[in-house]
This record gives structure tokens, sequence and C-alpha cells, in this order.
């Protein structure tokens, strides 16, 4: 599909994490839902170059909230999925799904 | 300083000054995992945008750097020969006023009859070293942040890399001392700082 760039593994996961935050969805909120889903504790590094890498690429929006004490007086940056970034994301889900249908896994395991 | 405007400066030399602030809120809301846990993110953070950076356009601030490399031979040689003429001339003067009563220095002016001794050779390689590794840097730094705004840290990386190739590779008769790679991180650290000068500097900041 035109217009909608291809997405890297950690992008997808960014992104997915985002949309299932849906309003909430910050470094530190975006960081945990990661963690939570996937097991894997993402760096703090990879994290916010890959939201500034989806924000570049017009998938995801930002915007500063209110500053709040507990952070020092620092606003949150609350993360959006743009309709784009819905798109792309959906199209790299299906290509996945095609790619698992009908297949075994090493183990028995059906996919 | 606190911690956090530290870790504010640090991170505001790779990206922008709010979004490094909001990055260091998220770290702090999470400090019940302690301070080494704190400074290590933010080095990873730091050391990722800075390499993001770097990757961004690679091609056009490696050839900003190159030009700068050369306006840098040209600035320091004029520079150079600059300092030399005026530190001769206040050097000789000096002398003159020191050593001749007012008919001698007349005379001496009439027939431009001046036997000044040289210059001594720490004070003469001092201005050669302040121009090429501190000065002329410094305004290579401030002129290249103008085209590079928010990327400063980034710029000297760059600088660095391309700087030393270029001193490895590029003949440079006669410039001497300031050609030699192991000074470039001399040279880039001032670059550096003419970098961030230029960006704190009220005329320009925006």
């Amino acid at each position: 599909m035109a217009g909608t760039p291809a997405l890297g593994e950690f992008e997808q996961v960014v992104l997915l994490a985002i949309l299932r935050l849906g309003d909430d969805a910050y470094g530190v909120t975006i960081r945990r839902e990661i963690a939570e889903c996937t097991e894997r504790e993402p760096a703090p590094g990879a994290l916010y170059t890959t939201l500034d890498r989806l924000e570049e690429k017009g998938l995801v929006s930002s915007k500063y909230g209110d500053p709040t004490p507990e952070r020092g007086g620092r606003a949150k940056r609350y993360f959006t999925v743009t309709a784009r970034g819905v798109r792309a994301v959906a199209r790299a889900q299906r290509a996945y799904q095609r790619l698992l249908r009908g297949l075994v896994l090493p183990g028995g395991a059906r996919a | 300083m606190r911690k956090d405007h530290v870790a504010d400066m640090l991170l505001s030399l790779v990206g922008s000054p709010a979004r490094a602030r909001s990055v260091v809120g998220d770290l702090m809301e999470q400090s019940d995992r302690g301070r080494v846990w704190f400074w290590r993110s933010i080095v990873r953070v730091f050391v990722a945008m800075l390499g993001r950076d770097l990757l961004a356009s690679p091609f056009a601030m490696a050839a900003s750097c190159a030009a700068a490399w050369f306006f840098y031979m040209a600035a320091s040689l004029v520079l150079a020969f600059t300092a030399y003429v005026l530190v001769t001339l206040v050097w000789g003067v000096a002398y003159v006023f020191a050593h001749h009563t007012g008919v001698e220095l007349l005379t001496d002016a009439l027939m431009m009859r001046f036997d000044w001794p040289p210059i001594p050779g720490w004070a003469l390689y001092g201005i050669q070293a302040a121009v090429l590794f501190a000065i002329a840097p410094f305004s290579i730094g401030r002129g290249s942040a103008r085209f590079w705004r928010g990327h400063e840290v980034t710029l000297a990386v760059m600088t660095l890399i391309v700087w030393t190739v270029m001193a490895l590779f590029v003949p440079l008769v006669g410039i001497g001392i300031s050609a030699r790679p192991s000074m470039v991180p001399v040279m880039v650290m001032f670059v550096l700082a003419g970098a961030l000068f230029e960006r704190r500097s009220p005329a320009t900041a925006s």
C-alpha cells in the first residue's frame, strides 16, 4: 500500500503499546506496557529514539501535558498513533498473520 | 547543581530542551529504581540520541565538517599572521619606549632604525598555539553551529571524525603543528565550546 512505511519489529511493538494505552501513553507507561506484554524491558535509549523516529515518519504525534511535582515540574510527553500509524501497523500485522497461516512451528505448536 | 538539572543539560545537548525535560521527568518518575539506574539510563538515552542524530544526515554533516576544515586552515593562517604582526609591533614599540630617550626615539624613528631583540620563542609558540588550537576552532564552531542548531554535540563528534581523517590524509605543507591528528581532539573541544557559546548567545538564540 502506497504511503504506509515498512515497520521494524520494535516499532510495531511501540505502536501497539501506544494503541493499548489510549490517552495515557507516555514514556513510563509505554515502557511498562511493553515490559508486561513482551516480558522484555526495552532499553530507554531505544524507546525514546524509536518514538522520535515514529513521529518523524508521521506515525505518531505527541503533545506535552501539564508539569507535575513528582516529576520535578516536568511535563509528560503524550503519544497518539495517527491514522497513518494505524494503517502501517495493521498492514504489518496482516503480513505476520499471512506468514503464520498454516504453519506448524518446531516442537509441534500450531501457529 | 541538582542531579536532574545536570541530566536536563546533558540530554538537551542532543535534543530539544523540552524533550530532554520530559525524558528526565520519565526517569525521575521511576526514581525507586535508584540513582545508578537513573544515571545509567541518562547515559544510554544520550548515546542513543547521539547515534541517531549522527545517522540522520551523515553526509551533509560530514561535508559541512570537511568545509569547516578548509575554513579553519584559511582562518588559522590569517589569524596567526595577524597575531604575529600585532605582537611584533607591540613588542617592538614597548621595547623602544622602554630603552630609548626622547631624542633617540625621534632620530631612530626618522631613520627607521629599530634594533629590538627577537620575541621570545615561548611567546611566539604560545600565540601560535592559542590561535591554531583555540581561537580559530572556537570561531569555526560558532560558524558551524548556525547551520546545525540543536545538534552541537553531534557536530563535534562528526568534526572529530572528519578532521582526524583530514589531518591524516590531506597533505598540509607549512601548517605544522596544527595538522597533527593527535591535536584534533583539543581543537574539537574548542569547536564544541564555540558551538555551545553560539547556542547560548542571545543574539542568535530563538
